[in-house]
Formats: C-alpha cells, sequence, structure tokens
C-alpha cells in the first residue's frame, strides 16, 4: 500500500492527492483545478507549512500557497503546490471576484470539490466542536425565546399556547434550516463564524436537504444523544447527521448577530 | 477516511473530554442519587441503544463496584480506559479502527443491553 511522501497516511490505488495533507501523489496523473477528482473524505486540509498571516476577515489570499484558496498549479496536482506560488483565487482571469471585498461567509467551490487552505483566520478549516455547541446554543436559546412564553401561557392560562408554543419551535426550527440551506449558516453559526457545506460541493446544501439534515439529528439523539458528540473524535469533525447528507461544518468569519441572513 | 473499511479517529482534541468523563464519573459517584442521562430511544420505544448505562457503568466503577459496572455496561469500562489512557498520553493522536470491529463490537454491547433489560 502507497503511502504519502507528506505524511506518510495510508493512500488508496486512486489518489491523487494525500486526503490528510492534500500533497500530491508521486507518480499520479496531473490534475488542473478544473479536473481534479474530489479527494476521498472530501475534505482536504489546508496544506504548507508557513505560519498564516493574522488577518482580522476573510481576505482573498496573496499569491503564496498556505494561506488561501489557492488552486493548485496543473503540474503540481491539486492541493499542493511546492515550490510554486499559484494566482490566489479571486485573481483567475474572469472569475470576477473582487479582491479585498468578498461577501461575508464566502467560500469559492474549488475544483473537483470541496476543497480550500485555510485563510490567515482560520476560514475554511474543519470547525471545532466547542464553536458548533455554542452556535448550536444560541440557536436553541432563539427558539426558547418565542416558545418559553407561550408553553408558560399554555400551561398556566390556556392548553391551546401549548401546542402553539410546540408549532412555533417547529416554525423556526425549518426557518434556521432554510437558512442553513440557502446560505450555509443559522443565526447561531453565522455568530460563531460557522459554515454548513455539501462535502463534495463546498457549497450551501440548499433548504430541502438542510431540513433532511435537522430531521437525521434524530439519529444524534437516539443513541444517548452520542452522536453530537461525533465532531470530537470524528477526523471530519462529522455528526451522524452531517454523514447522513454528507456536509461538513467549517470557519468562516464570524458575523454580528441577525436573525436573517445579511444581504449579500 | 481514505478507506471504507476503517474509520478514522482524531484522538487529538480528545483531552478535555476524557477529563470530564473521569472528573463527571467521579462526581456522579458521590452523588446521593444515581442521576444518568435518559436514554432517548428507551424512553420513547423501551428498547435500550448500545450506548445505554455507559454513565452508570462508569458511575459503578468510581465506587469500586466493578462487577455492578461490567453488569451495567462493559462499554463504560472502555470508555473509562479510553480517557485514562488519553489524559495519560498513551493514545496516538490518530487511530484506524475497522468497521467490522465496531459494528461488532457495538453488536455485542447492544445484544448485551439487550438482554439485561429482557428484550431478549
Amino acid at each position: 500500500m502507497a503511502v504519502c511522501t507528506q505524511c506518510a497516511s495510508e493512500l488508496g490505488p486512486d489518489d491523487t492527492v494525500c486526503a490528510r495533507c492534500g500533497a500530491p501523489v508521486a507518480g499520479a496523473p496531473a490534475a488542473g483545478p478544473g479536473a481534479a477528482p474530489p479527494p476521498p473524505g472530501g475534505f482536504v486540509p489546508p496544506s504548507g507549512s508557513a505560519p498564516p498571516p493574522a488577518s482580522p476577515g476573510f481576505v482573498p489570499p496573496p499569491p503564496a500557497p498556505p494561506t488561501g484558496y489557492a488552486p493548485a498549479p496543473p503540474p503540481a496536482g491539486y492541493g499542493q503546490a511546492p515550490g510554486a506560488a499559484p494566482p490566489p483565487y479571486g485573481a483567475a482571469p474572469g472569475y470576477g471576484q473582487m479582491p479585498g471585498a468578498p461577501p461575508p461567509g464566502y467560500m469559492p467551490p474549488m475544483a473537483g470539490g470541496y476543497v480550500q487552505g485555510a485563510g490567515g483566520d482560520g476560514t475554511g478549516l474543519l470547525a471545532t466542536w466547542g464553536n458548533r455547541a455554542l452556535g448550536f446554543l444560541v440557536d436553541v436559546a432563539l427558539i426558547l425565546v418565542v416558545e418559553l412564553p407561550l408553553y408558560i401561557v399554555g400551561v398556566a392560562v390556556a392548553r391551546g399556547f401549548v401546542y402553539l408554543s410546540e408549532l412555533a419551535g417547529l416554525a423556526i426550527g425549518i426557518w434556521f434550516a432554510v437558512q442553513l440551506g440557502q446560505t450555509g449558516a443559522t443565526p447561531g453559526m453565522r455568530m460563531m463564524g460557522l459554515r454548513c457545506v455539501g462535502q463534495q460541493s463546498g457549497q450551501p446544501i440548499g433548504p430541502g436537504l438542510a431540513i433532511v439534515r435537522a430531521i437525521a439529528h434524530i439519529v444524534d439523539n437516539i443513541i444517548c444523544f452520542v452522536g453530537w458528540f461525533f465532531p470530537l473524535w470524528d477526523k471530519d469533525h462529522q455528526t451522524l447527521a452531517d454523514k447522513i447528507v454528507s456536509t461538513v461544518v467549517v470557519r468562516t468569519p464570524a458575523q454580528p448577530f441577525s436573525l436573517t441572513p445579511p444581504a449579500a | 477516511m481514505s478507506t471504507a473499511s476503517a474509520y478514522e479517529v482524531d484522538l487529538g482534541g480528545l483531552t478535555v473530554p476524557s477529563a470530564l468523563v473521569l472528573g463527571g464519573g467521579l462526581v456522579l459517584a458521590h452523588l446521593p442519587a444515581d442521576v444518568g442521562v435518559p436514554c432517548p430511544l428507551r424512553t420513547l420505544t423501551g428498547v435500550p441503544c448500545p450506548f445505554c448505562g455507559v454513565t452508570t457503568s462508569i458511575r459503578q466503577a468510581f465506587l469500586g463496584r466493578f462487577h455492578a459496572a461490567v453488569a451495567a455496561a462493559p462499554l463504560g469500562l472502555v470508555v473509562m480506559a479510553g480517557a485514562l489512557a488519553t489524559l495519560l498520553r498513551l493514545t496516538p493522536s490518530e487511530l484506524r479502527i475497522p468497521r467490522w470491529a465496531i459494528v461488532a463490537g457495538l453488536g455485542a454491547e447492544w445484544v448485551f443491553e439487550l438482554f439485561r433489560f429482557h428484550l431478549l
């Protein structure tokens, strides 16, 4: 079994890049940004050893490989550019991205699927369990702010308000799921600088699949809530619901609190 | 995951959770009542999940009742051993566990729990 020359991870027979560190596989066919196959895990952590610069927000990367979204140059294969300086993603001819002014949370699609380097602030890296938990708690708190008063009124005054509180909670949950599907983030996730994207596409998964993902959290709950803790040890930091719908949660610059997605 | 036959575990971030498992077990053992996480599957259907009894198992182990700990859930002792090994830095940062081993282990644990609740 072949192993990666950079990190000694085991390589699959068809791998062109290492799923662990993104280094190209020696002897693998060269692949340009538009032709590289997705890595087996869908996610390639950023490569490079230079320390990232301390940038306050998302900044399109300078022409240096370790700091940002930079497709690898065709001869080197995808995800690794030893000794080469690929152009920044935003500078690609015809791409139309304004350098320095990307919309919040913007993550450009990459060749062959969802793969990106890390920005100076860690943008694009898999999110930590702690941040995800905090974002989740913010969302739950928002739901409770509406649901709890109605529930209390329901218990104290009229039973109908209990059902109304449950309906309200469900409606807000669906609303948040739709936001996640359309923009990649719920209000709590925006605050914490999180973005949920398809493991292969790197893009928001759409409202329908986002609702399926929300329902799939039943699986995380049903096994004594163990599924919620999977990101602590899972290599792709996925809950079981993430695995079911093939999503990952990555870091983006945090945004001020807003119930609805800010205009792009 | 680079292969379908193995589940890759990243143990690098488990130091704090391991400390919480062992610290929580220690606290639980000295609470006056047996406080545990209610299993949603068992609450809803009466059927235990493979992870049922782990909290009780850890609590019993901290009370020195290892027989009771095994009787509640052998997995609890495995979790404790893993947490201890993590804190003592005896584990590698990454681990590849064959999927068949996960399925077999959790399957055996589930059968154990089904027996324990007299469903088998």
